[in-house]
C-alpha cells in the first residue's frame, strides 16, 4: 500500500505531466475531436450549403451514399490507388534502401538527400510532372520515343488507365524515399555478423537477402505498409491538382468525391456521411493492423 | 565483405538510376525555368539550356501575387514550426519520461489521429473557423497545420528522449533542480537534434499544405504558395515559364533549410523508427 | 559529519519485495560499503537513502532528521553514479557549478569553490572541456568533484569504479581513501566487488536478496563470517565447503567427519550442536596447503593447475567427487592427473550448522587482536 508521501509525490508528478500535455490535448481536442463529433452530427442531418441549418434525418445520408454507385466506384478507385501505391513504393523503397545501405563515396549525402522528392511541396511536384508529361515541351515523351519504348507521344492523362497509372507513379515517386529511409534504418539494425556467418556458410547474396534480410525486416515492412496505406488513402492534393479527378471521374478517389460533394455539389451532410464511412474503414484497418502487430511488439 | 565487380557495377547502376529518377526531374524544371519560352515548349527538349532569360522570374515576382504568397507561406510555416516544436517537446517529455494515469491511452489516442482522413474534419473545422471569424486569417492555417504535424512530431521525440540517460535527470534532482529546470536546462539542450528534426518536419508539412489552405483562405492577399501558385497555373494555362519559375522559387526555402539541418531530419526519422 | 539510520526498510517492485526489512546504522564519518551479488538490492537501498526510490515501509534518518519523505535535494546527500551522469552539454566547470547555481549562491562563491575542487582533484586544466573530451578516469573525478562541491555530510557511491580498467581502479581506490581521510564525511559505497569492499571499507554490509547477512569490519567478515553466504562471498577464491557429520561434541569444539576427512576437531563454540547433526566445514583455499605437521590431510586427484609465480592454484577432486581449491606455494610440484595430498590446520577451519549459521570460532590471539575495533589505528 503506497504511503501518503508516495501518493503525494506521484500526484505532484502527475500534475506536472498533465500541465505539459494539457496544451496538446486542448489543441487536438478542439481541432480533431470536436470536428469529428460535428461531422458525425452533420452526417445525420440534411445540411446542404455550409452554414445552413439542417434537420435530423437519421441514417438517410448513409443509406443514399451506400446505394450510390458513385460512392462504391470511388471506394474501388481508392483501393486501386492504395494498392498501387503500396506495391510501387515498397519495391522502389526496398531497392533504394538496399543501395543506400552499402558503403560508397558520397553515401552519407545520398542518404540525406534521397528524401528531396518528399520535402518538396506538392504544388511543385504537380508542376514538375504536369510539365514533364505534357505533350508540348514535356521531356518524358521525347525521352521514351528516343529510347524506342514508344513510337508516338502518349497522353499520360488521357485515358482512365494511363491517368491512374501516372498518378500512382508520381505519388510513389514522391513518397518512396520516406519509406526508403525508414527501411534503411531497419536494415542497418541487422547485425553484420549475421551476414558474415551466412557468407562463411556459403550463402549467396540473394540467399542472404531472402533468408536474413527479409525475415528480420518483416516487422518494419509491415508497420510501414500499414502506415503507408493509411497515408496514401488520404491523399487529396496531388490527385486534385493534376487530374481533378478526371478524365471522366477515372481518378476520382474517395477523398476527391467527398471534396466535390461538399464544396462543388453543396451536399454537406452527404459528404460528412461519406467521410465518416471512410474514417470507420480506416480505423478498422488500423486496429486490425495493430492487433496483428501487437504480439510482435514489446509494447508501446 | 568485398564486393565482386559484378555487384559493384550493379550497385553503381542502381545508384545512377536512383539519382536520375529522384533528381533529374528537378534539374529539368530548374534548368528550364531560365530558358526562353520557345525553348521550353519546343518538341525537342534540351538537357542543357540553349537560351538564358530571367523573364519568367521577373514576371512572377513583379506582375503576379507570388511574392505575397511567399511571405504568407513563410509566416505560416515558421509559426507552425514553432508551435509544433513547443507542443511536441512538452508533451513528449510527459509521455516518455513521466508517469501519470492515462498516459498510454492518451498517447495511443493521439497517434490514432493519423487514421483520420483530413477530409473528415474539413467541413466542421471550416464551420468552427467561420464562427471564430478566422476565415481568411492565416492564423487558422497555423492551427490546422499544427494539428496534423503534432502527433507524428511527438512520435519522433520518443527516440531522442530515450537517448538521455535517466541518471542525468537523477543527478540534476540531487543537485536541487526543479522539474521545470530539468526540462529546460538539461533535457532540451540534449535533444537539440530531435528538436531540429521536428522543426523541419513541421515546416515542410506546413509549406506543402494545400487542402485546408484552399478552403480556409479566400482572398488572394492571404493565400499561401500552394494555393496561390495553383491559381496562377489555372489562370495562365500554358505559361510554362511562369510555372517553372514558381516551382523553382518554391523549392528553394525547403532545400536551403534542408541543407543546414537536413541530416538531423533523416536521423530523426530513422531514430524514431527504432522502437 | 553525519550519521545515517535505516529502520525497517521495505520496498516492493510490483509484486516482488526487493528490500525485506533492513535495519542499519552508519556511524558519522564512517566509510561503509554495501556489497552483494547482482540483484541483491544494494543499489536500490542506496537510492532509497538518496531519495531516488520511494520507501514502502520504514524510515530513513540522516543526521537525526527523518528524511523518508524528503526530496533528494533536501537530504544533504551527494551521489556519484556508476556512469557518472555528467551533463554532456556542459563544460566541467558548469557541471561542477550546477548544484551551487540551483542553491542560488553568488558567482564569486561558486567560482571559488569550483576552482578549489578543481585543484584538489587535479582537474583544474580540464575545467573548460566537455565530458566527451575526457578520459574515463577524468570523468570519474569530475563526478567526484560534483559531489564535493556541494559540501554535504553524506556521499553515496553507486559502483563508481566498475567502468574503469584495472589499473585505474586501483589508483582511484587509493584516491577515494585519501579523500575520505581529508573530508571525513560519511560514505555509503555500493559494489559487487568484494576486493573493493575489503580495501575501502571501515565497515562492510553484506546484502543478499534484500536482507542484511552481516555487518562488520572487513577482517571481522573474513575471520568470523556469520553464515555460509558471507563465508562464500568474502574472500577470493571462494571458501571450500565440505559437507560433514558431527561425530561428537566437546566443550572446546566439535569433532566432525566425512568420507574424505579423518575425524577433525573444529575449534568453535558448540551451542545447540549434537552428535549426528549435519554440518558444513569451511576451509579457505589459502589455508589449504601441502601437508605439514599437525595438519588435517585430505587428498584427491589434481584437476587444474594455475601457476601464478608467487603462488599456484590447484583444484583437487576427492574420491567422493568433492572439488577443493587450494593456493599452495609457487614452487610446489603439482601435476594434473596425479594424486595430491593437501592439509589444513584445524584452527583455520570454519563450521556451519545445517541451516547455514556459523558457529563462533575460537581464533588465534593475533587474529583476535586484528578483529578488535581499534586495531587499524594502532
Amino acid at each position: 500500500m503506497p504511503r501518503r508521501s508516495q501518493r503525494r509525490a506521484a500526484r505532484r508528478e502527475a500534475i506536472f505531466a498533465w500541465t505539459l500535455v494539457a496544451p496538446v490535448i486542448l489543441w487536438l481536442g478542439a481541432t480533431l475531436v470536436y470536428p469529428l463529433v460535428s461531422s458525425l452530427a452533420l452526417s445525420v442531418e440534411n445540411v446542404r450549403i455550409i452554414g445552413s441549418a439542417g434537420r435530423f434525418v437519421g441514417l438517410d445520408n448513409y443509406l443514399s451514399i451506400l446505394s450510390a454507385s458513385a460512392f462504391w466506384l470511388a471506394l474501388a478507385r481508392s483501393v486501386v490507388w492504395v494498392v498501387g501505391n503500396a506495391v510501387v513504393q515498397t519495391v522502389l523503397a526496398m531497392a533504394a534502401a538496399l543501395i543506400l545501405e552499402q558503403t560508397f563515396p558520397g553515401v552519407r549525402v545520398a542518404r540525406t538527400w534521397i528524401v528531396v522528392t518528399w520535402i518538396v511541396p506538392t504544388i511543385v511536384i504537380v508542376i514538375v510532372w504536369r510539365w514533364l508529361l505534357s505533350t508540348s515541351g514535356g521531356m518524358i515523351n521525347p525521352l521514351l520515343i528516343g529510347l524506342g519504348v514508344i513510337n508516338e507521344p502518349v497522353g499520360f492523362f488521357s485515358t482512365a488507365t494511363s491517368a491512374m497509372t501516372s498518378l500512382v507513379l508520381i505519388n510513389s515517386w514522391r513518397w518512396f524515399p520516406f519509406i526508403a529511409v525508414m527501411l534503411l534504418a531497419g536494415l542497418q539494425r541487422i547485425p553484420a555478423d549475421l551476414y558474415e556467418a551466412a557468407a562463411i556458410d556459403g550463402a549467396s547474396r540473394f540467399a542472404r537477402f531472402r533468408r536474413i534480410t527479409l525475415p528480420l525486416l518483416e516487422p518494419a515492412l509491415f508497420v510501414l505498409t500499414v502506415i503507408g496505406t493509411l497515408l496514401s488513402f488520404n491523399v487529396f492534393d496531388i490527385v486534385w491538382l493534376i487530374t481533378g479527378g478526371g478524365p471522366a471521374d477515372a481518378t476520382t478517389t474517395l477523398p476527391i468525391l467527398i471534396y466535390r460533394t461538399a464544396f462543388k455539389g453543396y451536399r454537406l451532410s452527404e459528404a460528412a456521411a461519406m467521410s465518416v464511412v471512410a474514417m470507420l474503414l480506416l480505423m478498422g484497418l488500423a486496429m486490425l493492423a495493430v492487433r496483428t502487430l501487437a504480439p510482435r511488439e514489446e509494447g508501446g | 565483405m568485398r564486393r565482386g565487380l559484378g555487384v559493384n557495377l550493379a550497385l553503381a547502376g542502381g545508384l545512377a538510376f536512383l539519382a536520375v529518377v529522384a533528381l533529374l526531374p528537378f534539374w529539368w524544371v530548374i534548368s528550364s525555368s531560365i530558358k526562353a519560352t520557345n525553348e521550353i515548349v519546343s518538341t525537342t527538349p534540351t538537357m542543357i539550356p540553349h537560351s538564358f532569360t530571367l523573364e519568367h522570374f521577373a514576371k512572377l515576382l513583379t506582375s503576379s501575387d507570388y511574392p505575397r504568397f511567399l511571405i504568407n507561406s513563410l509566416a505560416v510555416s515558421a509559426a507552425s514550426m514553432a508551435a509544433t516544436v513547443v507542443l511536441a517537446v512538452l508533451s513528449g517529455y510527459a509521455f516518455f519520461r513521466l508517469r501519470f494515469a492515462g498516459r498510454d491511452f492518451l498517447y495511443r489516442a493521439i497517434l490514432l489521429a493519423y487514421a483520420f482522413p483530413a477530409i473528415v474534419v474539413l467541413v466542421p473545422l471550416y464551420g468552427m473557423m467561420s464562427a471564430a471569424r478566422l476565415i481568411d486569417n492565416l492564423f487558422a492555417l497555423v492551427i490546422v497545420n499544427v494539428t496534423f504535424a503534432v502527433p507524428f512530431a511527438i512520435w519522433m521525440m520518443r527516440a531522442f528522449l530515450a537517448a538521455v540517460p535517466l541518471e542525468i535527470e537523477e543527478a540534476a534532482r540531487l543537485d536541487g533542480a526543479s522539474r521545470l529546470t530539468i526540462l529546460w536546462r538539461i533535457i532540451v539542450p540534449l535533444i537539440a537534434p530531435g528538436i531540429a528534426s521536428v522543426a523541419i518536419f513541421a515546416f515542410i508539412s506546413s509549406w506543402t499544405e494545400y487542402l485546408f489552405a484552399s478552403v480556409l483562405i479566400q482572398s488572394d492577399a492571404n493565400k499561401t504558395i500552394p494555393v496561390g501558385l495553383a491559381g496562377i497555373i489555372g489562370q495562365y494555362q500554358v505559361d510554362w515559364g511562369l510555372m517553372l519559375a514558381g516551382a523553382t522559387i518554391t523549392t528553394l526555402p525547403v532545400v536551403v533549410l534542408f541543407f543546414f539541418i537536413g541530416r538531423y531530419f533523416v536521423a530523426g526519422l530513422t531514430a524514431g523508427a527504432i522502437k | 559529519m553525519v550519521a545515517i539510520s535505516l529502520r525497517g526498510l521495505r520496498k516492493r517492485f510490483g509484486a516482488a519485495e526487493v528490500i525485506k526489512g533492513v535495519d542499519l546504522e552508519f556511524a558519522a564519518g564512517e566509510f561503509s560499503v554495501i556489497v552483494g551479488p547482482s540483484g541483491c538490492g544494494k543499489s536500490t537501498l542506496l537510492r532509497m537513502i538518496a531519495g531516488l526510490e520511494e520507501v514502502d515501509e520504514g524510515a530513513v534518518l540522516i543526521g537525526d532528521r527523518e528524511v523518508t519523505d524528503a526530496d533528494p535535494k533536501d537530504r544533504g546527500v551527494a551521489m556519484v553514479f556508476q556512469n557518472y551522469a555528467l551533463y554532456p552539454h556542459m563544460t566541467v566547470r558548469q557541471n561542477l557549478s550546477f548544484a551551487l547555481e540551483m542553491a542560488r549562491r553568488s558567482k564569486a562563491e561558486i567560482d571559488a569553490k569550483v576552482n578549489a575542487v578543481g585543484e584538489a582533484l587535479h582537474i583544474g586544466e580540464l575545467l573548460d572541456r566537455k565530458p566527451s573530451q575526457l578520459s574515463g578516469g577524468q570523468r570519474q573525478r569530475v563526478a567526484l568533484g560534483r559531489a564535493i562541491v556541494r559540501d554535504v555530510g553524506v556521499f553515496l557511491f553507486d559502483e563508481p569504479l566498475s567502468n574503469l580498467d584495472a589499473a585505474l581502479r586501483v589508483a582511484m581506490r587509493a584516491e577515494l581513501v585519501r579523500l575520505h581521510r581529508e573530508l571525513r564525511n560519511t560514505i555509503v559505497y555500493v559494489t559487487h566487488d568484494q576486493v573493493e569492499a575489503m580495501t575501502l571499507a571501515d565497515r562492510i554490509v553484506v546484502l543478499q536478496a534484500g536482507k542484511v547477512m552481516q555487518v562488520g569490519a572487513p577482517l571481522q567478515l573474513y575471520h568470523r563470517p556469520a553464515n555460509l553466504f558471507v563465508a562464500g562471498f568474502i574472500g577470493s577464491p571462494r571458501m571450500n565447503f565440505i559437507p560433514v557429520e558431527v561425530a561428537s561434541v566437546r566443550p572446546d569444539g566439535a569433532t566432525v567427519r566425512s568420507p574424505e576427512l579423518p575425524p577433525t576437531l573444529a575449534p568453535t563454540r558448540v551451542d545447540g550442536l549434537k552428535a549426528g547433526d549435519k554440518a558444513t566445514l569451511g576451509v579457505r583455499p589459502e589455508h589449504l596447503n601441502l601437508p605439514t605437521e599437525g595438519s588435517t590431510v585430505i587428498e584427491g586427484a589434481v584437476e587444474l593447475v594455475e601457476r601464478l609465480g608467487r603462488e599456484t592454484g590447484v583444484r583437487v577432486r576427492t574420491s567422493s567427487g568433492l572439488a577443493l581449491d587450494a593456493i599452495i606455494d609457487g614452487a610446489a610440484r603439482a601435476v594434473a592427473g596425479a594424486r595430491l595430498a593437501l592439509g589444513f590446520r584445524p584452527e583455520t577451519c570454519h563450521l556451519f550448522t545445517a541451516e547455514g549459521r556459523a558457529l563462533e570460532r575460537r581464533v588465534a590471539p593475533e587474529i583476535a587482536d586484528a578483529l578488535s575495533p581499534h586495531a587499524d589505528q594502532a
